[in-house]
């Protein structure tokens, strides 16, 4: 029993700070992203709260709470207001397999840093992006709004499209790992004769590059909310803090997409001065290094999501179809065969 | 184990039985969609309980991920809810769709009290055999191989049918 | 590396024991391929095509039957038996003869020729692993595959409301009747603890290991079974399930119609004998009630609802319900000779049914309403040629000697006999003489002087048909269907001759059927 009780604790204690994690990444990210967009663009960003503008976050915050919460008038209320949970709950859900440092000996325990290790890792990871559709298009159609609704459609189109290639482009590291389990795509991009996915799967790379960013909705794929022809789109009748919701999830998602890029390609947690197998030491110090070295390759994935959004224009919607299912579909298909042909030869 | 095993038990399949009624009874479509994802979702849950991850993944990527999806576009597309004849039944709908549930209810309950084996048997070798993925897939390339490459043909049949129905006719300009 | 291998154990044996299935898939693809890459009009092309795919099937299939084809292959999940052979080629037939009058059919639609040839052969893929299939999966994929491909064809001429209204009808309705046949699947799995037929029946029979001793009389398998009846008896259009059929058969193109009234409830019924007459076979009294209901009132409401339509395509359908009533009748005898009887009637039923639909195609391509029952009149001496075959099929359907339809019926009859089932037998003679009145009808009013001025002979429609393009507005109708200029003539005298020479000597097809009988029952291990 008392082994029982241990995982329940172990797995609360994970939580709260996956939690804390992801709440203190969405708010230091947007006052990143102001300032690099404003770096890019010659001029300053928000620097003026507190030192180099570190409380701007909790003042926008402050800000949302604070905010009046305006219903109009013939939304669906129930799903109108759970929709932006909806959409929180799934960005928070698919973190949690995600490895963020190599196991720790602690109270006389390997512990994995990651909230769940289950063997179907990267499906359950899927699964619940998968579902992060409908925090938009109930959100979208609960609104009771054209311009609502059609951002809500684009995106749940966009979404499904741009699953396809990118559980294509999962299942090519899959087959060259051997493996489900996020931990064990990390191992195995550490055996010998093996080398970081990013150099082995490059077309790979590329997939859940794109795919991310249309999963999460960000330019160029952004056209969901695109401020100009759909005044928001689905978040068009939100304000506050049920907006604040749906930004929280929608950098959530960016967070979880760049661990996964991590985690998949860039050798997760494993760089100079953490070991390349994981248990050569018990000095819990020594696996923090391995936790830096992810938050660093997450990090540099974030800012290239930033980068992008102040260089690229937004497609347009056709294009960002015909891309999807012409280009992104095809690529993935050959990539997958020709991984299982080099699988199957080697 | 057992305990917290029943406790979420419990939940889930209330939740299910919940949605379940929901579908059925709701008065707009798009809560009837809601209410059946809410069904999958929590069937996904105890297909966790047993053990078949694989499977709880599949029914959250496929039905609640896709197909639910495309049935809530479809509803918000057409803005069922001006149609009048939906709320309508056949005369006698209801209660014959009571009792035949029952009767299929009652047939459940005798099998399971007539052999509760057949319930918790396959469970444990699944498990004993390694990975629950492991076992999914070497079924299907084994056993249930020839089914599963039929559905190449199925599918190519369903999308030559979707484009050639969609499409619009042959000399039309923007065809 | 790789963790897990799997060593999947198919034989060079296994695909050759599916290769007229695999000829048929190969050739889907192929149709899709000359589609894209051959430029022009390529109806002729591709009905040519299809025709040499259809043959190839029939000639690998041929060579199965001679071998005796492989008990069970790829895991057990298929075989190719004689059974499965026999209804091959009562399938690949009526896909031939639905063939040759397609031209004008697809001329007239908004589909390319290789799209609807690549379905024609989707759906015979799927009615030939219907026929096959040894496991529950690959009939339930192979009777998605048919019904998907049918529901398409059914709406293929778009343009016509009726054809679109058919398309829709079969979808919904057949849709739902798949789901019953899958829960009822699903059930009979539970029970059993397998998919596989032969399993299922060790299982019943008491002799399997891990299977509960309570199988036979659980509940469960009593609504497994009641589920799957109601499955295949939409499928076959068997009364009650039957409302769909005529609307679909007359909205349907008329190619499409011939194929699938046919074709459809051959695979159908192959199936519904394999998993009923012989996977189910030790569980006989679950059943034998329900069919017997079933039989008596299919041919009772399929015959006195045919005597009152003046279309003949919904007088086809009804005689349709009417024959699986009297298919019906062979089954639920379930001994050798009955089951012979389902194999052999089919054969027979593809040339005089088909038959039948060719001649309503070849009006119809002449630009006639063309299933008028009315407008018949007199086209005997209009058109001799294509009256005479027409009165064949009829008397052939209504169950006169020495025609093909006769000695189906008669074996039919005969094994109900056998089994000691005379109340079927009673009901089944009263309703054919029945049927005698609407078939002869259709023969009388051909035969009887036109009332109007004698239109003039039609000429089987010029040659090389280029008709300024599909502008048909949506109310023009009928249309005109330009033919080869050959193709209704070899169809109707190729139904007309199998109609005559099954009737006259039909013994050696006889001898056929029960040897594919004799092989399925050996492979369940039935005497």
């Amino acid at each position: 029993m008392s082994a029982w009780i241990d995982i329940i604790v172990e797995s609360v204690i994970k939580s709260i700070v996956v939690i804390l994690f992801l709440l203190a990444g969405f708010g230091y990210i947007t006052l990143w992203e102001r300032q690099i967009l404003g770096r890019l663009q010659t001029r300053y960003g928000p620097i003026r709260v507190g030192p180099l503008g570190l409380f701007q976050p909790l003042a926008d915050g402050l800000k949302l709470l604070l905010k009046e919460q305006i219903s109009p008038r013939n939304v669906k209320l129930g799903i109108y207001l759970s929709a932006p949970a909806l959409s929180l709950f799934v960005a928070l859900m698919a973190f949690a397999i995600i490895p963020v440092g190599p196991p720790i000996y602690l109270f006389g325990k390997w512990r994995d840093l990651a909230l769940a290790n289950v063997n179907i890792g990267l499906l359950y990871l899927l699964a619940i992006l998968s579902l992060g559709v409908y925090g938009i298009v109930l959100g979208a159609w609960s609104s009771a709004n054209r311009y609502s609704l059609l951002g809500g459609l684009r995106s749940g189109a966009q979404m499904i499209s741009y699953e396809l290639a990118l559980g294509l482009a999962l299942l090519a590291v899959v087959l060259l790992a051997g493996t489900l389990s996020p931990m064990g795509i990390v191992e195995a991009q550490h055996r010998p004769g093996m080398t970081w996915f990013v150099f082995l799967q490059p077309i790979g790379f590329f997939l859940l590059v794109v795919g991310g960013f249309a999963e999460t909705n960000r330019a160029p794929f952004d056209l969901v909310e695109a401020e100009q022809e759909l005044i928001g789109g689905y978040f068009t009748e939100y304000g506050g803090m049920r907006w604040g919701l749906f930004m929280m999830a929608e950098y959530m998602n960016m967070m979880t997409v760049s661990a996964l890029v991590a985690t998949l390609f860039l050798g997760g947690w494993v760089g100079i001065g953490t070991g390349i197998i994981w248990n050569v030491t018990t000095a819990p110090w020594r696996q923090l290094i391995g936790v830096a070295w992810f938050l660093l390759k997450m990090g540099l994935f974030i800012f290239f999501y930033i980068w992008v959004r102040a260089t690229l224009p937004r497609i347009r919607y056709d294009q960002l179809m015909e891309f999807g299912w012409k280009i992104l579909l095809p690529l993935a298909v050959v990539n997958l065969l020709l991984t299982a042909l080099f699988v199957s030869l080697s | 184990m057992t305990v917290v095993a029943s406790i979420v038990f419990y939940v889930a399949a209330a939740i299910a039985i919940l949605g379940g009624i929901g579908v059925v009874s709701a008065r707009s479509p798009m809560y009837s969609g809601l209410s059946l994802i809410l069904t999958l979702s929590q069937l996904a849950v105890l297909f966790l309980l047993l053990g078949a991850q694989f499977i709880a993944a599949a029914q959250i990527l496929i039905y609640a991920g896709a197909v639910m999806v495309l049935f809530l576009f479809v509803i918000a597309l057409l803005g069922v809810e001006a149609y009048p004849f939906l709320g309508r039944h056949l005369p006698g709908q209801r209660p014959l769709s009571v009792a035949l549930a029952a009767i299929l209810l009652a047939g459940v309950i005798f099998f399971v009290a007539e052999n509760p084996r057949a319930i918790t048997g396959a469970h444990s070798t699944v498990l004993q055999s390694g990975g629950n993925v492991e076992v999914f897939g070497r079924q299907l390339f084994t056993s249930f191989f020839f089914p599963f490459e039929l559905t190449a043909p199925l599918l190519i049949v369903a999308m030559i049918g979707a484009v050639a129905l969609s499409r619009s006719r042959r000399g039309d300009t923007n065809a | 590396m790789i963790v897990a291998v799997i060593h999947i154990n198919v034989t060079l044996a296994d695909w050759g024991s599916v290769l007229p299935e695999l000829i048929i898939a190969g050739g889907m693809l192929l149709l899709m391929l000359v589609d894209v890459f051959v430029p022009g009009k390529k109806v002729n092309l591709t009905t040519w095509l299809t025709l040499i795919i259809l043959a190839l099937a029939f000639a690998a299939s041929w060579n199965l039957w001679r071998t005796g084809g492989m008990a069970s292959a790829l895991y057990g999940t298929v075989t190719s038996d004689r059974f499965a052979m026999f209804f091959d080629f009562s399938i690949l037939i009526s896909a031939a003869l639905a063939v040759l009058i397609s031209p004008g059919y697809i001329s007239t639609s908004a589909f390319d020729s290789g799209e609807y040839y690549a379905l024609i052969l989707g759906a015979v893929l799927g009615m030939m692993l219907m026929a096959a299939g040894l496991s529950l999966m690959v009939l339930f994929i192979a009777l998605e595959l048919l019904s998907l491909a049918l529901y398409i064809l059914s709406g293929f001429e778009r343009f016509r409301p009726r054809s679109q209204e058919a398309g829709f009808k079969y979808f919904l309705l057949s849709s739902f009747a798949s789901a019953f046949l899958l829960y009822g699947f699903a059930l009979l799995y539970g029970v059993t603890g397998s998919t596989s037929l032969i399993k299922i029946s060790t299982c019943l029979a008491g002799h399997a290991h891990g299977c509960s001793a309570a199988a036979t009389s659980s509940p469960l398998l009593y609504i497994g079974i009641g589920l799957m009846l109601v499955g295949f008896a939409f499928k076959v259009s068997i009364v009650p399930f039957h409302m769909w059929t005529p609307d679909v058969y007359e909205g349907a193109p008329t190619p499409v119609t011939a194929f699938m009234s046919v074709a459809t409830k051959a695979a159908l019924f192959a199936a519904f004998i394999r998993v009923f007459s012989m996977s189910l076979s030790t569980v006989e009294s679950h059943w034998y009630g329900a069919l017997w209901a079933l039989a008596i009132a299919t041919m009772v409401v399929g015959n006195i609802a045919a005597l009152a339509q003046s279309n003949m395509k919904r007088l086809l359908a009804y005689s349709g319900i009417a024959h699986a009533g009297y298919i019906l009748v062979a089954m639920a005898a379930n001994n050798a000779l009955g089951q012979s009887a389902v194999a052999f009637y089919f054969l027979a039923y593809t040339f005089m049914n088909i038959g039948a639909f060719v001649f309503v195609a070849y009006l119809e391509t002449t630009g006639r309403a063309g299933d008028e029952i009315a407008s018949y009149r007199g086209i005997f001496y209009r058109n001799p040629a294509l009256a005479l075959p027409m009165a064949i099929f009829m008397f052939s359907l209504a169950g006169f000697p020495p025609t093909a339809g006769f000695f189906a019926k008669y074996v039919a009859f005969q094994a109900a006999v056998q089994a000691g089932h005379v109340d079927l037998v009673v009901v089944g003679v009263i309703t054919s003489l029945v049927s005698v009145v609407y078939y002869l009808r259709v023969v009388a009013v051909m035969f009887l002087q036109p009332a109007e001025e004698a239109a003039p002979v039609e000429q089987p429609v010029p040659p090389e048909q280029p008709p300024a393009v599909e502008q048909v507005p949506a109310s023009a109708e009928p249309v005109t269907r330009p033919q080869l200029p050959w193709n209704i003539d070899v169809g109707i005298w190729t139904a007309a001759l199998g109609s005559i020479v099954l009737g006259i000597i039909p013994t050696g097809l006889l001898t056929y059927a029960s040897e594919s009988v004799t092989a399925v029952r050996a492979l369940f291990g039935l005497p």
